[in-house]
């Protein structure tokens, strides 16, 4: 089985918590807030089956997912 | 670290963009360039961007990686016009609002589309003039409350599309920014199997911080919402005038690919000149 792992670039995000809302497997959630831009950024918490929604529906161009086979 | 699909069509330097937290118009963005990906367009050379003023209009200029004319509020089309009459060569692509295309640029957009001008026009619906704090425009939803309908929006929204549909353009579509697959598809047709002639384009996105904040609602609860409300144009068409009110017709409007403005204007030139 694939394994996925979803990246947050921390320059881009805007915390608008899109991604997180978006995925189906609630596989993010926010963690602290960035003291360099203020704002709160996503991580990876749970599992990922690669649907991408979260890299097509993020703005800022702040997330891509890699695939592991 | 892996790289966004998006990056290598962005200016790096002046990321992030300046839109707010969470705004559509940034979607937009991601599917406009995974259509150039799939395409195989590897930088943006055979392109010029024309947009007017607004915040959809800063999608173009200063964002994307290519050469673009931002002009006055509603006049991206006629620019846009002489830009593609001065070197037909070029793909000319026009990103705007609804108040700067549909509403002060409304007559430049119809009678671009008479013509079936060669040019691609991305209208970003977002129901409200976004850039200057919200205030109604010809999109906005009845009874909507806005600065300057306090008592909610007494007029009806006009529907682009299809008014667009019933020129001589040659494509009409309009999705909801919650339809990516679809949307980014159209955009790839508009690009390839019908690549001249007047395409139009209309994104449903609704302005998160003037639209979508006002509802008390997040970006995120938004477009899960729109992914019920926005529907294809045959379910649409089945339904009830109220429950018509309550949904987005989407799809294609129209897919032609009669000759554009440019190769009938060459044809009659050259007779012009006597040429056979
Ligand atoms: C000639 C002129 N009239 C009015 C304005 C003020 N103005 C700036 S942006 C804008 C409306 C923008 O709305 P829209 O085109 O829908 O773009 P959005 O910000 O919603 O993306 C207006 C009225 C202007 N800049 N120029
Ligand atoms: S790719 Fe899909 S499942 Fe994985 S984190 Fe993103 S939205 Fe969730
Ligand atoms: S959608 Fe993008 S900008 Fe919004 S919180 Fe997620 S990574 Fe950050
Ligand atoms: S005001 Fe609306 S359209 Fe403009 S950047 Fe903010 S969310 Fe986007
Ligand atoms: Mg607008």
């Amino acid at each position: 089985m694939a394994h996925y792992k979803v990246f947050i670039n921390k320059k881009l995000c805007k915390g608008c918590g899109i991604c997180i809302e978006i995925c189906p497997r609630n596989a993010l959630r926010f963690n602290g807030i960035n003291p360099e831009t203020g704002y709160r950024n996503p991580e990876q918490v749970g599992e990922c089956i690669g649907c991408r929604q979260c890299m097509w529906y993020c703005p800022d161009q702040a997330v891509v997912v890699v695939g592991e086979q | 670290m892996a790289e966004h699909f998006g990056l290598k069509y962005l200016r790096r330097e002046v990321l992030p963009t300046a839109f707010c937290p969470g705004c559509y118009n940034g979607i937009l963005m991601n599917a406009l360039f995974q259509a150039f990906m799939e395409l195989g367009i590897e930088d943006l050379k055979r392109f010029v961007f024309v947009s007017g003023i607004g915040c959809s209009s800063w999608i173009p200029s200063p964002f994307i990686r290519a050469d673009s004319l931002h002009t006055l509020h509603g006049r991206a089309i006629p620019v846009a016009t002489g830009v593609k009459l001065a070197n037909p060569e070029l793909n000319v692509i026009v990103i705007g609002g609804d108040g700067d295309l549909a509403s002060i640029g409304g007559n430049h957009l119809l009678h671009a589309a008479r013509r079936n001008m060669d040019l691609l026009v991305i209208m970003i619906n977002n129901q409200v003039y976004g850039m200057t704090r919200g205030q109604a425009a010809p999109t906005t939803p009845h009874g909507m409350i806005t600065p300057t309908t306090p008592y909610g929006n007494p007029e009806r929204p006009m529907d682009v599309a299809s008014i667009i549909a019933g020129t001589n353009a040659n494509y009409v579509a309009r999705w909801c920014i919650s339809q990516y697959i679809p949307l980014k598809n159209s955009i790839k047709d508009a690009l390839s199997r019908y690549s001249r002639g007047f395409r139009f384009i209309e994104v449903y996105a609704p302005c998160v911080t003037y639209v979508v904040r006002r509802e008390g609602k997040t970006p995120g609860e938004k477009l899960k919402e729109l992914m019920k409300k926005c529907v294809r144009i045959e379910t649409w068409r089945r339904m009830s005038p109220e429950e018509r009110e309550k949904h987005v017709a989407t799809g294609v409007f129209k897919a032609e690919d009669k000759p554009g403005f440019i190769e009938t204007y060459k044809k009659y030139i050259a007779q012009a000149l006597g040429e056979k």
